[in-house]
């Protein structure tokens, strides 16, 4: 293989990486607000929750393999409890839900602080192998967690598409009220998508824990690059974040790659205002009563 | 977002620079029992040494708390101590150590009955304040301390508001000292400018620039193999002006640069980056940034073989922790500075970390060397007031500061320069697989 | 079957309902008329449950279904079929049917009564890997009602189905529901705005006007005259 290409095969490895974990977090916050349009900024908390819970099973000497389903789990079982005891109150306001998650970022960062402290924790790294190949160097652990992201929405793909409760979720995105006159638990449905956006994160936020350094401010930036992923899919559109995902990833990891570094997130971003220009609602838009009434 | 990180990547800097030079000139005999994983090394003076020792008297901590018996009189004196104890988190676990130092060695003072001045036993009271990170809450904490309290000597902070603190202070002559990360770049010209001059203020952290170029002239004389050198640095003002101090340095030690990497704050994938300086076959990646931008850096670096050697200001035990089997055929220096924690490089300092360890509840804090930038010079302000015969006349006290050598846990002889500088050393260790750490102390480069 | 009594709602700060009171007899069919704003949608939204009553009683079977959530009250076996079809048009034919049949769990039923739908409305059968957005205004309508049947229930509640659909499709309606009524014996609540089809395919007629019931009596004893003075808001039942 040419030097060249070589490189060129390594960034497009570091891109595909990237992209999973951006992929699982837009996909959290597009099921979220495709079911009830709240936007859930706190979902970037969620994310460093799941990390820190890794962390914190890991270290009390779960395997990471068990720790991340566990933080998922205690992640998305957290998320449903915020949806009933805040989020439920404002699904007919989701601007007020906006505000709501505003609120909790703030205190889960401050919870964050309070029980982990403001101090790093190095990666786990279950894997330390690094494969080499023409000249291209792949961590073993990286290449775990493309996989994971893989399965995790390949799987999210088939309950939707193919599951009566994947079925029922996709109607109430479309029409609450309709999915109720049709026996759905709508309620019910909801508070579910909280505690799947939720564990989506925590999951992402595992993942990130294997990959790098993690801190109390780690979801800030993800929630950032997430949110632009699910805004440029068009939001509440999950086949669209996926193809996102890897788009934004691309665009990232290429731009500082190949051009000046410190311009990352203008790529990102400029490549965001593009679409949006060109495609006000995303490049798949979600279509549904509740998307028309709220775009 | 980029004032919340500047604390760490000049302490970053200041490490790196150094570490490299004081680990690469350490011995390199290792014991070869390798049973202990963290045996000492000598404390060794680098060639930095030129100058010619200093012949006077250099006092302990006994000297500072000897008292002759003969004291009537016992006086509580008022002292003003404000840190970031609150706000950004790099600067809070900072300000928080370096503030601890100070009230460590406060504790040990009043604990052995206080410091005598002729007939009178005077001991210390801190009037301890949050600034909060926010530059007006410190001007006002500043003007109370003086104002109400009529303290003599203030400590701190360690970054935010310091620089208009120290215009107050020196306007009223109160005795100011803290480990401030600006005054070294900007504020001390400031305030000249502004009070006329700084003849109470004393600067705690060592000058930063002069480690620079000795740090790399200790690495190309113990790899002179090593040619090619790639640079990461954080995309701000500070961060490209130390970056392009780093250029400076390397190309005149011989080197050549062949890439320097800028990267946006809140980075964590620096795969991109790292791909594209590993085109120009460096020997040696330096990078300095807050810890877990380096941990990461340093762990992607390594995943992907980028270079031979690299610098971290991580202490080395986290490195080792983090690293341990993708070392192999690679090194890393990483230490503390003035001491690091991990492998004590002096009796003073190993006994130093165990009492600091007791006084912090039984474990270290994660940046527990930074407590030394406070801790010695508490003593030595108690010193200048022996010295002087007063605990009021600031003018006095800080005119025997200007003399006092004092061996401390940080270095057997300490000092202010003349631009009131401390002038101490740092340590460096070098991390390889499955190899004890090795930790060396570098001494300071003495005027 | 269905007996509301001095039923009460509100449409945000509007009282949609005023006290109104309303049967259906097993196996009957009930046309429910009045002007735009009478609460007839209302009327029917309360009954399903997407509106909660302020006051008032609705007993299905002897059994009280004020408070109870929309999905309980579907499994009751009420079932209603909005105004404005609702299809999920981002679903193919076939999934929003099996959406309809989302109480069900036995697997073979719901296969057999799927046949069943599609015998009734070939159409569907035709179209069924297609989206529902991508079909014509009057087999959305039929594509809601058959949606409706996948749950087999007792009591259905249409909502004007035949806004919207030319005259052709509005006699096919006609056709079918009376069919839903006589071959699957199955009640029907129907509202609408064009009075001659209600009153051609119902038994009983109640007129409401600004919330309230003002007329009701079997079809073949009110005139269209009397049900225009309804609609005036001039003539009140006994």
């Amino acid at each position: 293989m040419s030097q060249e290409l070589s490189v060129f095969m390594q960034q497009l490895f570091n891109a595909l990486t990237i992209s999973g974990v951006y992929a699982l977090v837009a996909l959290g916050i597009t099921v979220i607000f495709g079911l009830t349009g709240i936007v859930k900024f706190s979902i970037g908390e969620l994310l460093t929750l799941g990390a820190f819970l890794t962390f914190a099973f890991w270290e009390g000497g779960t395997t990471f393999f068990l720790a991340v389903p566990l933080a998922a789990i205690a992640v998305g079982g957290f998320s449903l409890l915020l949806e009933r005891g805040a989020f439920r109150f404002t699904l007919d306001q989701p601007i007020n839900g906006f505000i709501v998650s505003l609120g909790l970022i703030l205190v889960l960062q401050n919870l964050i602080i309070e029980i982990w402290g403001v101090g790093f924790k190095a990666p786990i790294r279950p894997f330390t192998q690094v494969w080499e190949v023409g000249g291209v160097s792949m961590p073993v652990q990286r290449w775990f967690v493309v996989w994971v992201a893989v399965v995790i929405i390949g799987l999210l793909f088939m309950v939707l598409r193919y599951t009566k409760y994947g079925r029922a979720m996709r109607a109430c995105a479309e029409d609450r009220d309709a999915a109720a006159l049709m026996g759905i638990p709508v309620a019910l449905v909801i508070a579910g998508t909280f505690a799947l956006g939720g564990a989506l994160a925590a999951t992402a936020g595992g993942l990130l824990a294997s990959l790098f350094a993690i801190q109390p401010f780690l979801g800030s930036q993800y929630l950032l690059k997430g949110f632009a992923v699910a805004l440029v899919g068009g939001l509440g559109n999950v086949e669209g974040a996926v193809i996102a995902a890897v788009l934004v990833g691309l665009t990232e990891t290429m731009g500082s790659g190949y051009l000046a570094t410190e311009w990352r997130d203008a790529y990102t971003f400029g490549l965001l205002i593009a679409i949006l220009l060109v495609r006000p609602r995303g490049l798949f838009p979600a279509r549904g009563r509740l998307q028309e009434t709220l775009q | 977002m980029i004032k919340r990180l500047r604390v760490w990547w000049i302490v970053g800097v200041l490490l790196t620079a150094l570490l490299v030079g004081a680990a690469c000139t350490s011995d390199d005999d290792v014991d070869d029992d390798g049973e202990d994983a963290t045996a000492t090394s000598a404390p060794t003076n680098g060639e930095a040494a030129t100058a010619t020792p200093f012949t006077g008297t250099i006092l302990t901590p006994e000297d500072v708390l000897r008292k002759d018996g003969t004291a009537t009189k016992e006086v509580e004196i008022e002292w003003g101590w404000m840190f970031e104890l609150s706000g950004p988190p790099q600067i809070q676990i900072f300000a928080t150590v370096t503030g601890d130092g100070v009230l460590f060695a406060v504790q040990e003072i009043n604990d052995a009955g206080g410091f005598q001045i002729g007939d009178t036993i005077y001991t210390i009271k801190l009037l301890e304040h949050d600034t909060e990170s926010d530059p007006n809450k410190t001007i006002g904490i500043t003007r109370q301390l003086i104002v109400d309290d009529e303290v003599n000597v203030i400590w701190g902070p360690a970054s935010f508001g310091e620089a208009e603190a120290t215009v107050i202070t020196q306007a009223e002559q109160v005795l100011h000292l803290c480990a401030c990360q600006d005054r070294g770049l900007t504020s001390l010209s400031s305030v000249e400018k502004a009070a006329g001059e700084s003849h109470w203020a004393f600067q705690t952290l060592p000058l930063v620039s002069r480690f620079f170029l000795q740090g790399a002239l200790n690495v190309k004389e113990d790899h002179p193999e090593y040619e090619r050198v790639a640079i990461i640095c954080i995309d701000s003002e500070i961060g490209r002006s130390i970056c392009e101090l780093y250029e400076e340095s390397y190309s005149a030690a011989g080197f050549e640069i062949v890439g320097v990497k800028v990267f946006p704050p809140g980075t964590s994938d620096y795969t991109p980056l790292l791909t594209n300086l590993k085109q120009q076959n460096p020997d040696i990646l330096l990078n300095f940034d807050d810890p877990t931008a380096q941990l990461n850096i340093l762990g992607q670096a390594l995943d992907m073989n980028v270079a031979s050697s690299y610098n971290t200001s991580l202490p080395p035990d986290i490195v080792q922790a983090a690293f341990g089997d993708r070392l192999e055929g690679k090194e890393v220096t990483a230490g503390g500075i003035p001491r690091q924690a991990t492998v004590p490089t002096s009796e003073a300092a190993a006994a130093y970390f165990e009492r600091y360890a007791e006084f912090s509840g039984g474990e270290l804090p994660l940046a527990s060397f930074v407590s030394l930038l406070s801790y010695d010079f508490v003593y030595m302000l108690v010193a200048a007031m022996q010295q002087a015969g007063t605990v009021e006349d600031t003018t006095a006290i800080a005119d025997a500061l200007e003399t006092i050598h004092y061996a401390g846990a940080a270095e057997d002889d300490i000092y202010f320069n003349e631009q009131h500088f401390s002038v101490i050393g740092s340590d460096g260790c070098i991390v390889r697989f499955e190899q004890p750490i090795e930790c060396s102390h570098d001494a300071p480069v003495r005027d | 079957m269905l007996k509301i009594r001095q039923l009460s709602s509100f449409y945000g700060p509007i009282q949609a309902l005023r006290e109104v009171s309303l049967d259906v007899d097993s196996g009957e069919a009930v046309a429910v008329l009045g002007p735009n704003g009478a609460g007839k949608s209302t009327l029917l939204r309360t009954i399903s449950g997407l509106v909660k009553p302020r006051s008032g009683s609705i007993l299905y079977r002897e059994h009280e279904i004020v408070g109870r959530s929309t999905h309980a009250i579907v499994k009751l076996g009420i079932v209603h079929v909005p105004e404005g079809r609702r299809i999920f048009t981002q679903m193919t034919v076939l999934e929003n049917l099996m959406m309809g049949a989302f109480t069900r769990d036995n697997k073979k039923d719901i296969e057999e009564h799927l046949e069943f739908v599609y015998e009734f409305f070939p159409d569907l059968a035709e179209k069924r890997r297609q989206l529902g957005g991508e079909l014509s205004g009057g087999q959305q309508q039929m594509l809601a009602i058959g949606r409706a049947l996948m749950s087999e229930p007792s009591l259905l509640l249409l909502d004007e189905p035949s806004l919207g659909l030319s005259p052709i499709m509005v006699e096919q309606l006609g056709k079918t529901i009376t069919a839903i009524r006589q071959d699957l014996g199955m009640s029907i609540m129907l509202v609408e705005q064009n009075a001659g089809l209600a009153l051609e395919l119902t038994g009983h007629v109640y007129v409401m006007q600004a919330g309230r019931v003002v007329l009701s009596g079997a079809t073949d004893e009110v005139s269209i005259e009397e049900i225009r003075q309804a609609y005036l808001g001039g003539v009140s039942n006994s």
